[in-house]
Formats: structure tokens, sequence, C-alpha cells
């Protein structure tokens, strides 16, 4: 079970943070911190780490919160968003000259300390490769071994990962503790979602409302759940998420839904509707890993 | 973007400079709804007229682009996988010279920059890559008035184009000459130049990865060769079948990946399945896909 530095526990969910960047992000941030969250997920890519950064400091400052008490995740992309979008691709593919000049362990170092730069921070709780980059992961997840052996980083992970992927790291010197992916009510994952919880790996999910906000989704079950517990397409769809094993991180900054989508304590799926909710499983994906992550 | 700005960007959306110029058969990467594909088929364009299975008991998509090489055909398959389930069949279409193009990524065309990602393109061009984005995005702001105004004519009104008749025997002669071209051939059969043995090895190992691509990821691979009209198939010989196709297939995977090879097949001689000497027609797509389903067990 994952806790903040200081052992408090990290709540049902977390803020996904894309595509809040700068001075939106800090306020956000700042807002989330009073309702009550402590988990704030971001990326090297994402090009929001310096508002996340500038939330701590004014947290800090403010004494609603101490840097013990919040849990900031990134994660290592193969992109240089420290300058523009168009940096994608820059690192861990086959055509980039940077491989040729730099090694796997160099690049995930930077990449780290330019992430504790950012945030303003001493330590990350916790640092995630972003995607399982075909032919450079292995050294990727082995470089992030070593920075959470120096103590730059308190957990280790992976995200987009599905079991093929995760099986060569389970035989190396730390195991993944974390891996961030897209599950649903109709993208099940049966099978990752297994591993994962066999296996002691803590399940994130990202943009896990992109079903409950959208119309096509809404169905009998759906709604007869909400009517028995009273609650929002988006609470069951979070709960579902927690009752897997999973730590959702829906990204709002309207207060209303921050709070909205942290609040959902009070009520527990039975197994029933557990299945019920199982059974919509059509396979949906809500980014096609394939297309942002070739296979090789 | 204004109403009139979306009024033009709709109508050059559907000109034929759009569709089947500039973003040639990309449409289809753009919309994938199905996460659960049961076949696909790769391929270039003969298998983009080859298969249709719009009346096949499966969830199949044609993912052939015309032209389309072995190794973009990998390419292709390496980034959109996520949408196949596990034990999909992956249908790898051959073209009579699919072995003599190897690693020549000269046939990249700019359309890839809309479908594949910047990790697979060799010598990515950024400001490419944002014109052809807008270019897909707001096409009003490219087309050349001349087409603009014919699709907008064509549109309003003659409605559908009509079909050309083809006249096979000449249709199959500048299929020839044109492969001769490309691939500096005098004959068929002519042992090869240096560059094109070179090309040959580079394919086998293209077609290895493929294959070996389909295994690791779960999937079923099927080499398929697709029937031609009797008035081409006349201009190869066994002996450069042999050499472009069933050699090709031998060196490059073995018997570890089953050949469906149609390339000869009577059932396929009636030149009313085909839309020239070289691609099917709706007609030939629909019963060719069916014969492939059939063949395979699929269906």
């Amino acid at each position: 079970m994952l806790v903040t530095n200081n052992g408090k526990t990290i709540g049902p969910s977390g803020l996904g943070t894309f595509p809040l960047k700068g001075r939106s992000m800090k306020e956000t941030m700042l807002t989330a911190i009073k309702v009550g969250y402590r988990l704030f997920d971001s990326s090297d890519d994402y090009q929001n780490e310096d508002g996340i950064g500038d939330g701590l400091v004014q947290g800090i400052k403010d004494g609603i919160a101490s840097r013990d008490d919040l849990f900031l995740q990134t994660k290592v992309s193969d992109c240089d968003s420290y300058l523009t979008d168009y940096r994608q691709n820059a690192y861990f593919t086959r055509y980039s000259s940077l491989m040729k000049r730099y090694s796997v362990r160099d690049i995930v170092r930077s990449k780290v300390h330019n992430s504790l730069k950012e945030m303003q921070t001493d330590y990350l709780d916790s640092v995630l490769l972003h995607f399982p980059y075909p032919g450079f992961y292995e050294e990727m997840w082995d470089a992030l071994i070593e920075v959470k052996k120096e103590g730059l980083v308190r957990y280790i992970g992976v995200s987009n990962f599905s079991v093929r992927e995760l099986e060569p790291l389970m035989k190396t010197a730390q195991k993944p503790q974390i891996n961030e992916i897209y599950i649903s009510p109709y993208g099940t994952k049966k099978d990752i979602v297994d591993f994962c919880n066999n296996n002691e790996i803590q399940l994130m999910t990202y943009s896990p409302l992109g079903v409950a906000r959208d119309k096509k989704f809404m169905n009998d079950v759906i709604q007869s759940i909400m009517d028995k517990y009273n609650k929002s397409m988006a609470q069951v769809v979070l709960k579902w998420n927690n009752q897997v094993g999973s730590i959702p991180l829906p990204k709002s900054s309207n207060e209303t839904r921050l709070k909205e989508n942290f609040n959902m304590m009070d009520f527990e799926l039975t197994a029933e509707d557990m299945e019920r909710l199982n059974n919509l499983n059509i396979n949906h994906q809500y980014l096609p890993i394939s297309k942002e992550c070739p296979g090789l | 973007m204004s109403v009139f700005n979306k009024v033009l960007s709709r109508v050059a959306r559907r000109s034929n400079w759009y569709n089947n110029v500039v973003f040639q058969d990309c449409s289809k990467f753009w919309n994938i709804k199905d996460y659960q594909i049961d076949v696909v088929n790769l391929g270039s364009n003969s298998a983009k007229y080859g298969f249709d299975y719009s009346e096949c008991n499966v969830i199949g998509y044609n993912w052939a682009m015309g032209p389309q090489s072995l190794l973009l055909d990998l390419n292709i398959l390496q980034s959109y996988y996520s949408y196949l389930k596990p034990g999909a069949t992956v249908l790898i279409p051959l073209c009579p010279f699919s072995c003599l193009v190897g690693y020549d990524y000269s046939y990249l065309s700019d359309k890839y920059y809309t479908i594949l990602s910047h990790s697979q393109i060799p010598c990515f061009n950024i400001h490419k890559r944002v014109i052809m984005n807008d270019m897909k995005l707001n096409p009003h702001k490219y087309i050349p008035m001349i087409e603009f105004v014919k699709t907008v004519i064509s549109k309003v009104k003659f409605g559908k184009e009509k079909e050309l008749q083809c006249n096979f025997e000449k249709d199959a002669i500048r299929f020839i000459t044109a492969w001769k071209e490309q691939f500096f051939l005098k004959n068929f059969d002519d042992e090869w130049s240096l560059l094109n043995k070179n090309s040959y090895e580079e394919s086998k190992e293209i077609l290895h990865n493929i294959t070996n691509f389909c295994e690791r990821y779960s999937f079923k691979p099927v080499l398929v060769m697709p029937p031609v009209s009797q008035s081409l198939k006349r201009y190869f010989n066994d002996k450069a079948i042999g050499q472009c196709v069933v050699n090709y297939v031998r060196e490059s995977v073995g018997d570890s990946v089953p050949f469906l090879n149609y390339f000869d097949d009577s059932q396929y001689n009636d030149e009313s399945l085909f839309m020239n000497s070289y691609f099917l027609n709706k007609k030939g797509a629909g019963l060719f896909t069916k014969r492939v389903l059939n063949d395979l067990g699929l269906q």
C-alpha cells in the first residue's frame, strides 16, 4: 500500500493533471489539497511539473500541507518537453541521434533530476516509465532502480504496461510497485488487473472518467446503480476502480467536481453490482497504446 | 473556425484531391472504432481492392494502403496492433515484387505523417508534420482551386462518377512496364542485379520481422498472394513466380507461417471479378475475402 513520506494514506483517488499547466496547475493543486487530495500525477511531457512545484511551495507557505503530506508522481517519457511539444520521441527511439550519444541510464537520470528541479523538491514519491518503449524499457527500468537506491525516489513503477512487458521486470532487483493504465467497466483489462493485484503492484487509472463524461456509455445498468446509491456516474466509475484495486486519477480543475471525485468513501458497491459493471466490458481503450508507443 | 470556413473544409474533405491524392487510405486509421478486431489485412493496392469484410461474419479491417511496401506494413501493424484482439489473424498480402522493395523509405509519402508516430519515420521533419496535420484538419486552406471547383460540380451536377471500362490487355502491359521500370528488370526471370539482390535480402528480413512481431504479440500471421487476371498472369512464368514469391516466402519464414497462394487459382479466371488486370472489383473482393476466411476456418 502506498503511503506518503510521513506514513499517511493517499486517499481513494489522486489528481490527474494533464493538460493543466502553469498558474492553472498551481491553483488547481492548492484547491485539491484543501479538498483532501494527496496524490498528484504528472509526467515530464505534460509540461506542468513547474506548476506543481509552484503549488507545492505555495501550499507549504500557506500552511495547508507539508512536503511529506503529499505524494508527487511523475513519469519518464520519450519527449523533451522542457522545450516544446514538438520534441516528441527525442529519446528511446531507434532513429534518435541522442541514443547514440547518451546512455539510457544518463537520460533517465537527467530526466529525474529535471523533474526534481521543476517540482522544487529533493525527492519524488514515485517515478514511472510512461510507456514500454520497445528495445529500451528494460534498461530504463534498471536506471530507475538506481535512482531509487540513491533515495531520489520512494517508489518506482510503470505506466501502460501489459503483462507481457511486466514479466521481464518481475525478475529484476526491484519489481514495479505501480502500474498506471486505463481501465473502466467498459475496458476491464482483467489479465493486467489480476496480474498486478496478485503481484502487489498498485494499479492506478488514468482518465478514469473518460467514459463517465460520455453519454454514449450511459445505459440501464449504470443508471440503476447510480439510482441505487444516489451517486453520479463519475462516482460509480471511480468506486468501481477502487474496488478492483486501483487508485483512479481523474482530472478536474472545478472545485465541485474535485470534491465529487474524492468523496466516495460513504458507499460500497456490492459484489453483484461489481459483476454487473464488469459485464459491460467491451474492451474499450481510451488511448490505444500502440499509437503512442509502437511495438517492435 | 467560421461557418464559411467549416463549409469550405467539408467540401474539401470530400474531394478526390483529399481522399485519393493527399490522404489516400488514411481515414481508415483516423477513425478505427473497434478494439477487438478478429482479422486484419495489410498490403498494397492489390490487397486494398482485394479484401472486403462487409459481408463476412467477423470483425475485419482492411489496413492496406495504396501503394505500400512490406516495411510500411510492419510499421502500420506496430502502430495499430492495440486494436486487435488476442489471437487475431493478420493477413500479410504479397505483390509479385514485394520482395524487391526492401528498406527503401523513398516510398514513404507525406500522408504517413498523419498515421505513424514520429518514432517510426526516419529523418522526421517537424514542419512537414505540422503542415500535414493542418492540411488534414483544414483542407480548404490547401486544396487547389480547380480541384475544389471540380468537387463542387461533381457533387451537385453529376452525382457518382461512372465506372470506366478497362481494356485488360493494355492494362496488363501498363502494369508490366511500370514494374520493369521500378525494379530495373528487362525480363522477370532474368538474374537480378546486385541492387535487387540486396533488396531481396532486406525484404526477407522484413517479412521475417512481420511474422515474428505477430507471434510475439500473440497474433496469427498468414501470407496471402491475391489472384490476378488471366491477362496479367500470362506475363509471369513459373520461374518468375518461383523466384519472386515462392522462394521468397520459403527463404523468409520457411514453413512456419501458412501461405495461401491464389495467384494461379482458376476460380478467378473470370474477368468480371476484376476492375482492371491486377485489382479485384467489389464483387471479386467479396468472394475472395470469403474464400480466404473459409480456407482459414474463420467463416
